[in-house]
């Protein structure tokens, strides 16, 4: 598969009025065409920050992009132009965000509301505009879409919304699409059918789909890839087998730990990951995870380790788990 | 620990209006972002320069406001009399100092009068609703349906002037103002979780208002007090203007006010002085009340 | 499941809203039916949990049964009364017996008072205890669901949401009830703080032999933390029995849908599960269809499900269902 996207070394901050946040550590990753990555973390993993950062979506100031790289055809989105990276924005990679009950404007009607990046980014008239956001609500699976291009968004339910809003992402054709915890705020049944309608249509569209959570379940069944993010940096990146077969970081492991399971295959007891993320104010040395970890050896306090390979397309940053030693079950750990 | 959750801008979990209105919650905290505020500082400014006059105004005159000097009337600014003298030769400094302690002295008790009674009453019809809201607010509904200034004046004319009946006419035409206004935040502090957390415990409706409600309820009447003090000391002013309020010699800045009407061509620094004092006040209230709305409302803040 | 001391008796509890009122005040007709008779017990010791989608009804109905709000019909039996005539001062004797922890860790606790104030708020209402002496619980209290004692004069903004839930918890303890309603206790949490907050709650169910009625919306920890499960629908029960058998032998097609629909972090299993997606939305609770409400998205519903209500009753010993199709199938 062809590399669409080439993010590295993102790094973004906040000032604040209590000092300055480190969001973002240094965060490097590839997205294919036609892949889905997960990206999986914690609230303040800088999971969300570093993907609006790629847009350039973060209120500066506050927020500041330190340094880094992210190749999108040929070209640097962290250095485009005002206006040509709003071009980006919309038309080249769409964005789906978590509640679809605030992200649509209620004083507009859908079809209104899903015309205007159509108006904007490919120049329709807004008859050709009207037609195709009633294509768009079809494809989302919108039943009697015609009648519904007048409705107001408080006649959709938060299912309906959130596919109006995928609809919406989708409406100048993107080659990435991102979305932000898109079914956190939805019942499960309706999550399925969210998770349904994106791999449906990643597969008709060919996109790239970049998929943020916190629930590993989510992911196992939707992504061809996971990063894992702990305290703005990657951990852990792996296909998505060898991620939920061989985890090659403690906080990996915790988090699946962590997981209950449906089908009842579940640990008397779940496991735990005791504490509560670092502070991002203070730049941090050692490892971020240490003061977390069960694991944690002399080394981990010392050196913050980077993120290196443990076998071809699978990486993790951790001292004792990681590199290419044996897999987790037979590591020697008192 | 604050740190974490606020700086790293995104909190473990969706805060609610709970965690909003934590924001605000410590007093140093509020002091602190008061401080910061330049609205607010400019109006606290102003207004503890007044107090600290009309308590001491002999800081800045030696003269007494009642005493006419025939001889020297409608002079203008000099050395001796700073703002100049009024058409019975009084000092206007004087009586503008002094006519700032009526001014503090009848807005001050008639908004904790109005705020007070029109805090309880929202209180009680916000958190009890059905019929003791329905009778309370429809009370209040006809005491709003009259003009304010006409409302005032109605009472003054049953109770007759005098300064205590100007208190208790500009108090009452808060009153609706400030139930509404209690009212509608007590609504809105009722359906908070913790409320109900409360009853969950057994704790009794009046223990529950004096735990959770009032504390939670009484910042924006508190700011919309300010807000008032400004109005009912144009009221005040108001009423003497047209000759319902206090009467002379009494130095009050709306009487005063429209006594000196007459000389505006012959000696314009009467008005200038009583118009500027009585606006540069008002403006510091109102700046205060602005102020302190941002600090009490974390989402306007910064 | 035989000779379990019942702790609570719900018997066709129902809880209408009215709609809506219009300009002048008047009750519009119809109202919104958010708990349409439900019937179950609560055994001693155990958990219950109760789930279902989002505006199904769970969690008015564990509001209606500690009776903060009170109930349009039925009765709720707790230590031999039955709260719904009880009223005032009865009524509050009762509630420290029966206590709640809060899905809003934010919303919940009164941001102007601290936690040892929050604390010790029901030993206030409740005993007669002197400041040391609630001071001395509180700090028990915050051992307890582990958190520092000394912080017992910070107030709620400086704690992390899970931090917040365990001061819910400790509220909830301090008057060392029998019950506790959990009403999706972790929902607003991540996922490795949910694990810590259900690790406390079995830690303290174990000690202090406590019951819960878990209200929850994932599925996944409702297996793993409750002993019996009841699925709600659009203010109605579904389906009522053991852990294992609503799980691995679900007898109602709304059951089976709602499983189905929980992903298992497991690509393996994920590739090749075909989730039965359900269609469409919930019908409004104030216009609910004829007969069984979910035959709207039920793939099995045939003419009877539109003209007659299907009785909850017991298939298998101690599981029940309401669904004209069950014992046909044999499932």
């Amino acid at each position: 598969m062809a590399r669409l996207l080439e993010v590295r070394d993102l790094t973004t901050c906040f000032h604040t009025p209590e000092g300055v946040v480190h969001a973002v550590n240094g965060v490097s990753f590839d997205l294919a065409e036609g892949e889905t990555l997960g990206i999986v973390g914690e609230s303040g993993s800088g999971k969300t920050v570093s993907m609006l950062s790629l847009l350039r979506l973060i209120p500066e100031p506050p927020g500041r992009i330190v340094r880094g790289q992210a190749l999108f055809q040929g070209k640097d989105l962290l250095k485009l132009d005002r206006e040509a990276i709003q071009k980006m924005r919309g038309s080249q990679v769409g964005f789906v965000f978590q509640d679809p009950m605030t992200s649509l404007n209620p004083l507009m009607r859908i079809g209104e509301q899903l015309s205007e990046p159509m108006l904007k980014h490919l120049r329709l008239t807004p008859r050709q505009a009207r037609n195709r956001s009633l294509e768009l609500l079809k494809l989302v699976g919108i039943p009697g879409a015609a009648h519904r291009l007048d409705d107001y968004p408080h006649q959709f339910s938060g299912g309906m919304r959130q596919r109006v809003m995928i609809a919406m992402a989708l409406s100048c054709e993107p080659k990435i699409l991102i979305a932000d915890e898109p079914t956190t705020a939805l019942d499960v049944t309706i999550q399925a059918q969210v998770v349904a309608l994106v791999k449906d249509l990643r597969r008709r569209l060919g996109m790239a789909v970049i998929w943020i959570t916190h629930d590993l379940g989510v992911l196992a069944g939707l992504a061809h890839r996971v990063v894992v993010m702990y305290a703005g940096s990657i951990v852990e990146q792996a296909p998505v087998r060898q991620l939920y077969k061989d985890p090659r970081h403690p906080y990996t492991l915790g988090l699946l730990g962590a997981l209950p399971r449906v089908d009842g295959q579940h640990a008397e007891r779940l496991a735990n990951i005791a504490g509560r993320p670092p502070d991002l104010l203070k730049p941090i040395i050692h490892c971020p995870f240490a003061p977390r970890c069960r694991f944690a050896i002399a080394r981990c306090w010392e050196t913050n380790p980077a993120l290196l390979p443990v076998s071809d397309a699978h990486q993790s940053a951790c001292w004792v788990l990681g590199g290419t030693g044996e897999p987790f079950g037979e590591t020697q750990v008192d | 620990m604050t740190a974490r959750v606020k700086a790293s801008g995104q909190p473990t979990a969706r805060p609610g209006l709970g965690a909003r209105l934590a924001e605000a919650t410590t007093g140093r905290q509020a002091l602190g972002r008061l401080l910061h505020n330049r609205m607010a500082l400019l109006g606290l400014i102003i207004i503890v320069v007044y107090v600290v006059l009309a308590a001491f105004p002999s800081i800045l005159t030696q003269h007494d406001p009642n005493v006419q000097n025939l001889a020297r009337t409608l002079e203008p600014p000099s050395a001796e009399y700073r703002l100049g003298t009024d058409e019975f030769g009084r000092d206007v400094l004087s009586r503008v100092l002094h006519g700032a302690r009526l001014s503090f002295t009848i807005a001050g008790l008639a908004v904790i009068l109005g705020g007070l009674s029109g805090f309880a009453i929202g209180l009680l019809a916000g958190y009890f609703g059905g019929a003791v809201d329905t009778v309370l607010m429809r009370l209040m509904d006809v005491l709003l349906a009259m003009p304010g200034i006409l409302l005032a004046i109605a009472v003054i004319a049953a109770l007759g002037a005098g300064i205590g009946n100007v208190i208790i006419a500009i108090g009452i035409y808060n009153i609706p103002q400030f139930a509404r206004l209690t009212r509608s935040t007590v609504l809105g502090v009722k359906t908070q979780d913790f409320v109900l957390a409360s009853r969950s415990i057994g704790s009794s409706a009046p223990e529950i208002l004096v735990r959770h409600i009032i504390p939670n309820a009484w910042g924006a009447p508190f700011v919309f007090a300010m807000l008032r003090f400004s109005t009912a000391i144009l009221t005040a002013s108001g009423l003497s203007f047209l000759g319902l309020g206090v009467s002379p010699p009494t130095p009050e800045w709306g009487a005063m006010l429209a006594a000196s009407r007459g000389y505006m061509r012959l000696a314009p620094h009467l008005v200038l002085a009583y118009g500027l004092a009585i606006s540069t006040l008002v403006l510091g209230f109102n700046a205060l009340g602005e102020g302190l709305r941002d600090v009490f409302d974390p989402r306007t803040a910064r | 499941m035989t000779e379990q001391e019942v702790l609570v008796r719900v018997e066709d509890l129902i809880k209408h809203f009215p709609v809506a009122r219009d300009a002048v005040g008047r009750r519009r007709p119809g109202h919104i039916r958010a708990v349409d008779g439900i019937s179950f017990e609560i055994y001693r010791g155990e958990t219950l949990g109760l789930v279902g989608e989002s505006g199904c009804g769970k969690s008015t109905a564990g509001r209606t049964i500690l009776q903060l709000y009170r109930p349009t019909g039925g009765r709720v039996i707790f230590r031999g009364k039955d709260l719904t005539e009880l009223k005032g001062r009865e009524l509050r004797g009762v509630r420290p017996h029966m206590q709640m922890v809060f899905q809003d860790p934010y919303a919940s606790l009164n941001p102007r008072m601290t936690v040892g104030q929050l604390i010790s708020e029901p030993l206030l209402v409740h005993t007669r205890q002197s400041r040391a002496e609630r001071q001395r619980r509180v700090r028990e209290l915050l051992e307890l669901v582990g958190l520092d004692p000394d912080l017992d004069r910070r107030y709620p903004h400086e704690f992390s949401g899970g931090q917040r839930q365990r001061i819910g918890v400790a509220r909830a303890l301090a008057l060392n009830p029998e019950f506790i309603i959990c009403d999706e206790p972790i929902s607003a949490l991540d996922v490795s703080v949910q694990a810590q907050v259900v690790n406390l709650l079995e830690d303290l169910q174990e000690r202090f032999g406590l019951t819960y009625l878990f209200i929850a919306h994932d599925l996944s920890m409702v297996r793993h933390i409750c002993t019996r499960v009841a699925v709600m629908y659009l203010g109605k029960l579904m389906e009522l029995g053991p852990r294992e058998a609503v799980y691995n032998r679900p007898l109602h097609p709304y059951t089976r849908a709602l499983l189905s629909a929980v992903p298992v972090p497991d690509p393996d299993l994920e590739a090749e599960r075909e989730p039965a997606l359900l269609t469409g939305d919930v019908p409004s609770p104030a216009d609910p269809p004829s007969g069984c409400f979910f035959r709207t998205r039920c793939s099995l519903a045939a003419d009877i499900c539109r003209a007659e209500v299907p009785a909850f009753r017991e298939v298998r010993p101690g599981h029940y269902a309401a669904c004209h199709f069950v014992p046909m199938e044999g499932w």
